[in-house]
């Protein structure tokens, strides 16, 4: 292989990724159920493994949350390190959990200034609150949600982050793209909401009297401390060496297509995408007498082939399809090796059935 | 030591020539569509092989120049001296849209309201999905219809309904009124009264021409337009609601006033001519 071609060669696997001391984000995301959680979760373990001295923190923004079944150990709304890592913590964002505590918040501070009855007392008060029950089911409060979760951490940044690297295991990806698109869109309406404040100024502040307590200064500050991160974000978000997503797919036509749509889209917003992940891959050649995976072998093979075509430039981590599921850190462990080691079906084909079912 | 940097030095080369290689193949022109196409395809799929990459990119300024300010400047003047509008107000959205700068179709404002509905309940979020909004043909049937009806109510109001109320009022000879109405005491209850049918049927007809059009005309045109722009939650009151509720209020008493002041003038005039 010449020099030139080398040097436009992607290598199939991550160690380009898990090697790399600049991320700071890195996205898992595609289609419903091709793997997501598994492969962000290998992804956060190599991460660990390979590099002890940095801490890592897997969030997941799916409001469908696998990540505890995936480890074999139940995670919260709040970071909580994986048991036998030390350095790779796990937590699942819980809209309703985190509406509560908002809730409970605003209860307290009511409690504390006496509390005023009726209608106010029937939403905050009460079992969880019909505030809280209310906007649990606000369209879009995941994302909004997670999107808070990044902003505590770009806080915390400045101030020495507990964690070098956050991996996102995503939802599906409607859901993932309406996420990204939160900075770019809060920022338009930050802007907005500025111009307004300043030409409306004498009229918010007539109506400011009617507000109990409300400062506007106040208020003008916090927004533009919200503004000034949101845009952190934004420029963070779209700086490849600080931001990446690892689209997974499989080797079928749907997912295929989802996946193109998805890098598109992400191109579209200035995201950085070199990684793609596939997973399922039957590997049923040489002797495997099932005419099933046999069949679907050779659909794979076709897909696997249009891949290989359309993102030579891409790092293509070709990952096998296990006998048994791929769950807890022992057998998610052995997994991942082959992110970093590319997968070999002649020398490691013993992975598919020596996954353990004691997890 | 020297030997690890130039094998970094080697990597990260490549790294940024594969990525600037992958933005070359994205971008250039028609690749996105190209690519969706091959996959559809390959399987004999009908999905949509349009690319969000092939569609023209707003161009956002974040201050317009000197020169499209004063091009702004004059259209404005130009619109308010046509006086276009019936209410002599030029529509700044629509001229901005007509002028296609930050705020237009080409982004700005519009895609901003756009990227809001994919937030809305029921949306998916996905591109090219919104709803289509009213169009400003029905927007300006939906005026006229309204204007024509309040226009037709006040004029039955005034000069069949009040003007000869006001004429056998002082005129209390009359045998056309009866004794309850030829009482001076109940002017006030008589004309609340008036003015309470006459809002009453002008919101029955509104809200009939909402239903029909499937627009609302909002009260107070852009600033509600403006303050939708604020975000649920940052003011401890519903200050879309307060403004709305307040406009619509000021445009009933509004109403009254006008009535109160034909009522005065057609006094004076009696009172001039017949009394």
């Amino acid at each position: 292989m010449s020099d030139f071609e080398e040097e436009f060669t992607a290598e199939p696997n991550l160690k380009e990724l898990i090697n790399s001391d600049t991320y700071k984000w890195i996205f898992v995301g595609g289609k419903g159920g091709v793997g997501k959680t598994t492969t962000s979760s290998s992804i956060a373990i190599q991460l660990a493994l390979k590099n002890p001295h940095k801490n890592y923190l897997l969030i997941s923004t799916d409001p469908a949350h696998n990540l505890s079944d995936a480890f074999g150990e139940k995670f919260g709304k709040d970071a909580k390190k994986v048991t036998g890592l030390n350095n790779l913590s796990c937590m699942e964002i819980d809209p309703s959990a985190a509406m509560k505590d908002i809730n409970d918040m605003a209860v307290s501070k009511q409690g504390e200034e006496g509390s005023t009855g009726g209608i106010s007392d029937l939403l905050n008060g009460g079992n969880g609150g019909m505030l809280g029950e209310l906007t649990g089911s606000i369209p879009g409060i995941d994302e909004a949600l997670s999107f808070m979760e990044v902003m505590k951490h770009i806080k915390k940044q400045g101030e020495g982050s507990e964690f070098d690297t956050i991996i996102f295991d995503t939802a599906p990806t409607g859901h993932t793209l309406r996420f990204l698109q939160l900075p770019t869109t809060l920022s338009k309406l930050l802007d907005t909401f500025g111009g307004l404040t300043k030409s409306l100024g004498p009229m918010m502040n007539s109506f400011g009297a009617l507000g109990k307590g409300m400062d506007l200064n106040a208020m003008n500050k916090q927004m533009e401390e919200l503004k000034t991160n949101v845009e952190i974000i934004r420029d963070q978000f779209t700086n490849p060496d600080l931001t990446t997503f690892v689209c997974v797919c499989i080797s079928e036509f749907l997912s295929l297509y989802e996946t193109e749509r998805l890098i598109q889209e992400l191109i579209s917003y200035d995201m950085d995408v070199s990684n793609i992940v596939i997973n399922q891959l039957l590997y049923a050649d040489g002797d495997d007498e099932c005419k099933r995976c046999q069949a679907r072998w050779k659909m794979q093979k076709k897909y696997l082939e249009e891949i290989n075509d359309l993102y030579e430039l891409y790092h293509l981590v070709k990952m096998p399809l296990c006998a048994g599921e791929v769950r807890g850190l022992d057998n998610l462990k052995k997994f991942s090796s082959f992110l970093y080691d590319e997968y070999d079906p002649k020398t490691n084909n013993d992975l598919v059935f020596s996954l353990k079912h004691d997890f | 030591m020297s030997e690890k940097s130039t094998d970094m030095d080697a990597s990260t080369r490549k790294k940024l020539a594969l990525r600037e290689k992958r933005k070359q193949q994205m971008k250039s022109k028609g690749a996105g569509s190209t690519r969706l196409q091959k996959i559809t395809g390959g399987a004999n799929s009908l999905m949509d092989a349009d690319s969000v990459l092939d569609k023209p990119k707003p161009v956002v300024s974040a201050e317009p120049t000197e020169a499209e300010s004063m091009d702004f400047m004059k259209q404005l003047a130009q619109k308010q001296q046509t006086n276009a509008n019936p209410e002599g107000m030029p529509d700044l959205m629509e001229m901005m849209k007509q002028m296609g700068m930050s705020g237009g179709e080409d982004g700005g404002m519009d895609q901003m309201m756009n990227m809001m509905k994919n937030f809305a309940p029921g949306a998916e979020g996905m591109a090219g999905q919104q709803t289509p909004a009213v169009t400003p043909e029905i927007q300006l049937y939906h005026t006229s219809k309204l204007k024509q009806f309040q226009y037709r109510l006040l004029f039955i109001k005034w000069f069949f309904i009040l003007a000869p109320y006001l004429y056998l009022l002082t005129h209390p000879e009359n045998s056309v009124l009866g004794a309850f109405f030829n009482d001076r005491k109940n002017f006030l209850m008589i004309f609340s009264t008036i003015e309470v049918l006459s809002v009453s049927l002008s919101f029955a007809f509104q809200n009939k021409l909402e239903r029909v059009t499937k627009y609302k005309q909002t009260p107070g045109g852009t600033i509600i337009s403006y303050l939708k722009f604020v975000p649920n939650g940052i003011l401890p009151f519903d200050l879309h609601k307060v403004v709305t509720t307040a406009l619509t209020w000021f445009a009933v008493v509004n109403g009254a006033l006008i009535d109160f002041s034909f009522v005065i003038i057609v006094l004076v005039l009696l009172s001039y001519y017949h009394i």
